[in-house]
């Protein structure tokens, strides 16, 4: 991990951005953290992150955790790399594994948040392209409604149930023969 | 922090899953299951739509699971007829307990494809269906006197460029199989009225068809034919659907471990992560099975060169076992099963594999049946309608009512017992819940054994064993039960035998758990009867 470490300060040295969040806060990142986003990566190609990048869509608490996530996952991208040389076939399995379950702990800790929360890491995973991220919070969502009638799926997400009394007989018809 | 967080529980409240825009839901959605996904319509409008929105469809099925489906025919063993099946395996390999209803008994599986599956029977229609839906649809077939037709040679795939389903039927011109001799094959676009002709440049010798099988891979469909000028005897034909033209693909040079008496290579054309293989194993004249006991798995890595590289080399020297075609791998894990009714699988490291007793785990018993009657299939449970091909053409998308082969008087005693048999587990669970609870009352804690009867139409194969078992377990454990309840009920009787004037109340515990205690034995009975006579 120390050298993982170095390797990053030497990265925070070479190039640093500055994200702005609506509510006006400025984050320092790394470019390796900020390139986890695809939205952030096109302006940094594009020549346009002087004098940092307005992000008028998420705001200070949100984009903190996002950036903790991007670090999390940034540093671990770049440790698989180094680690592919250096090590023997075996060597590199462990480390690979040990790497995986720590980033499967960090993203589970992650997740926990309230509803609201994961909601706003939804918009803000999509908005600024963070495919791992994107994935990550609408499986747990998806996870959530898993084996849920559509009554505890409304109950839970406060869902209106704007369907007539009529389409909903007819949507059960079709789909009784449904096989589990 | 006091502030922040009154904050949150504001908006915690105000936010809800609709706040998310449209694009989101389909996010969250598409990596659902095709179950709940069906449940799911009835929650909103919104919910109803995307989920029947053809996009959202074909977005699901790119992210759904494929998992392992093992298909046996309607059979007769020890003169008991048995129906065809579709065991279906989770991602966690576990397999399903219940038919599946669009899947009648007397239907053979010829294809599965995005979802859909092709049955063939002797009526005078193919089917096309969701397992996952119900939905399915007939269509007439090409002669309905062709004799000596045969499940084998109808495939049905998928052309990703026009985004059409096709089944294709081989026109033998012997009534004789299996040495069926094509000069064209038959084509029928779903939504189209007609089966049309295509004709092959050359003509066919499908006596691979049967054993062999036909897959279909990124819009084209691959058999093998005799072929007497190439080095086994055996070539490789793809037919694209979108082009409708054929190729002839070499097979790959094989290199014979032994060039004993006898030696040839047989192959058999397969899928390994969705690419085109083969596996090929060499006969032996001095083995009993008939085989060296080394099988090699080839993928075509390039259809236009026809190059072939080795994927698996797999030994399996010291074990009797077989391999179910056409899908031999699924994922990393081989299937195979041994002349006992074991199914196992195993999984694949590295590129040379021996397969070892010990390394094999056990996915179920398939005996009675027969060991030679388990097709091994890929299958992903998916929302992919019929409805767009009901307007056109003879195709009539229908749910069923009933499972209409069941009524057959063949059927007749099957369908008896197994209804026999979940009245049984149903009235058997009732009667266990009924002592957990006076058991309750009396300070003992059981745990029930039996899980709760959710009727989902009819138990397969699987689920029948698993039923028996667990009625096999409790009824073990009913003699346990019923002791530690009779020296209960003594014991309330020896205490109110000293507290006289307390009668009204404990006497009215004491008949009812004693009239559960009789209703336990009739549902032992029942349950021995059961478990002997099936």
């Amino acid at each position: 991990m120390a050298s993982a470490g170095s390797g990053d300060e030497k990265a925070a040295a070479a190039a640093m951005i500055t994200l702005i969040s609506s509510d006006n806060e400025k984050f320092e990142v790394t470019e390796a953290t900020a390139t986890l986003s695809q939205t952030i990566r096109h302006m940094i190609e594009d020549g346009c992150t002087d004098g940092g990048v307005p992000l008028p869509n998420v705001t200070s608490k949100i984009l903190a955790r996002v950036i903790e996530y991007c670090k999390k996952h940034a540093t671990a991208a770049a440790g698989e790399e180094g680690s592919s040389s250096s090590f023997s076939d075996a060597a590199f399995l462990e480390v690979d594994r040990a790497f995986l379950e720590e980033l499967e702990e960090f993203d589970d800790a992650f997740l926990e948040v309230d509803r609201a929360t994961l909601f706003d890491l939804i918009l803000a995973a999509n908005y600024l392209d963070i495919k791992g991220l994107l994935n990550l919070t609408c499986q747990k969502v998806a996870d959530s409604v898993k084996g849920k009638t559509p009554e505890q799926i409304r109950e839970m997400y406060n869902i209106v149930n704007d369907l007539t009394p009529e389409e909903e007989a007819e949507i059960r018809r079709e789909t009784q023969w449904a096989f589990e | 922090m006091a502030p922040s967080e009154t904050m949150e529980v504001q908006t915690t409240k105000k936010k809800c899953i609709t706040c998310l825009p449209g694009e989101m839901i389909e996010q969250i959605l598409v990596r659902l299951p095709a179950s709940t996904l069906l449940r799911c319509r009835r929650v909103c409008k919104q919910w109803n739509r995307i989920i029947r929105d053809p996009k959202f469809i074909m977005a699901h099925l790119q992210k759904a699971p494929r998992c392992p489906l093992m298909f046996s025919h309607r059979e007769t063993c020890s003169k008991k007829l048995y129906p065809s099946e579709a065991i279906l395996f989770d991602e966690a390999w576990v397999p399903s307990r219940w038919n599946v209803p669009v899947i009648e008994p007397d239907d053979f599986l010829c294809a599965s494809c995005n979802g859909l599956v092709c049955l063939y029977s002797d009526k005078t229609t193919i089917k096309i269906a969701n397992l996952a839906t119900g939905e399915f649809l007939h269509l007439e077939k090409p002669d309905k006197k062709l004799k000596g037709d045969h499940y084998c040679l109808y495939n049905f795939g998928f052309d990703p460029v026009r985004e059409e389903y096709k089944v294709i039927h081989f026109p033998c011109e012997r009534s004789y199989f299996p040495v069926g001799r094509v000069n064209d094959i038959q084509v029928y676009t779903l939504g189209d009225e007609k089966w049309r002709s295509v004709r092959s440049p050359k003509t066919q010798m499908l006596n691979y068809i049967l054993y062999s099988g036909v897959i279909n891979v990124d819009g084209a469909m691959y058999w093998l034919i005799e072929d007497k000028e190439s080095i086994w005897g055996c070539t490789a034909v793809s037919f694209d659907l979108y082009e409708e033209h054929f190729e002839w693909i070499r097979m790959p040079t094989v290199n014979l471990a032994s060039s004993g008496y006898g030696s040839c290579c047989i192959f058999w054309i397969t899928e390994i992560d969705g690419k085109v293989s083969v596996a090929t194993d060499q006969t032996s004249f001095y083995s009993t099975r008939g085989f060296v006991g080394k099988l090699e798995f080839w993928t075509l890595d390039n259809k236009i060169d026809q190059n072939w590289s080795r994927k698996y080399s797999i030994q399996y020297p010291g074990v009797d076992i077989e391999f179910p075609r056409h899908f031999f791998i699924h994922g990393d894990k081989i299937v195979m099963y041994d002349l006992n009714g074991n199914m196992y699988c195993q999984k694949l490291m590295g590129q040379s594999i021996e397969i070892e007793q010990s390394k094999m785990v056990k996915l179920l018993n398939y005996s009675p049946r027969s060991y030679n009657n388990m097709q091994s299939y890929v299958h992903v449970k998916s929302l992919v309608g019929l409805d767009a091909y009901s307007r056109a053409g003879n195709g009539i998308v229908r749910r069923p009512k009933q499972c209409e082969g069941w009524g057959l008087k063949k059927w007749e005693k099957w369908t008896l017992e197994l209804s026999s048999l979940q009245k049984h587990w149903r009235s058997i669970h009732q009667f266990e819940h009924l002592i957990t609870t006076h058991a309750q009352h009396m300070g003992l804690d059981i745990n029930p054994l039996l899980q709760h009867p959710q009727e989902k139409g009819w138990l397969n194969w699987v689920g029948q064993k698993w039923v028996l078992e667990m009625l096999d377990a409790f009824t073990q454990r009913l003699e346990g039960i019923a002791k530690s309840m009779e020296q209960a009920v003594d014991a309330i009787r020896s205490k109110m035998s000293v507290h006289e004037t307390d009668q009204g109340s404990t006497s009215s515990v004491g008949t009812s758990s004693s009239s559960a205690l009789m209703d336990g034995e009739s549902g032992y009975t029942k349950a021995g009867g059961v478990a002997s006579s099936i």
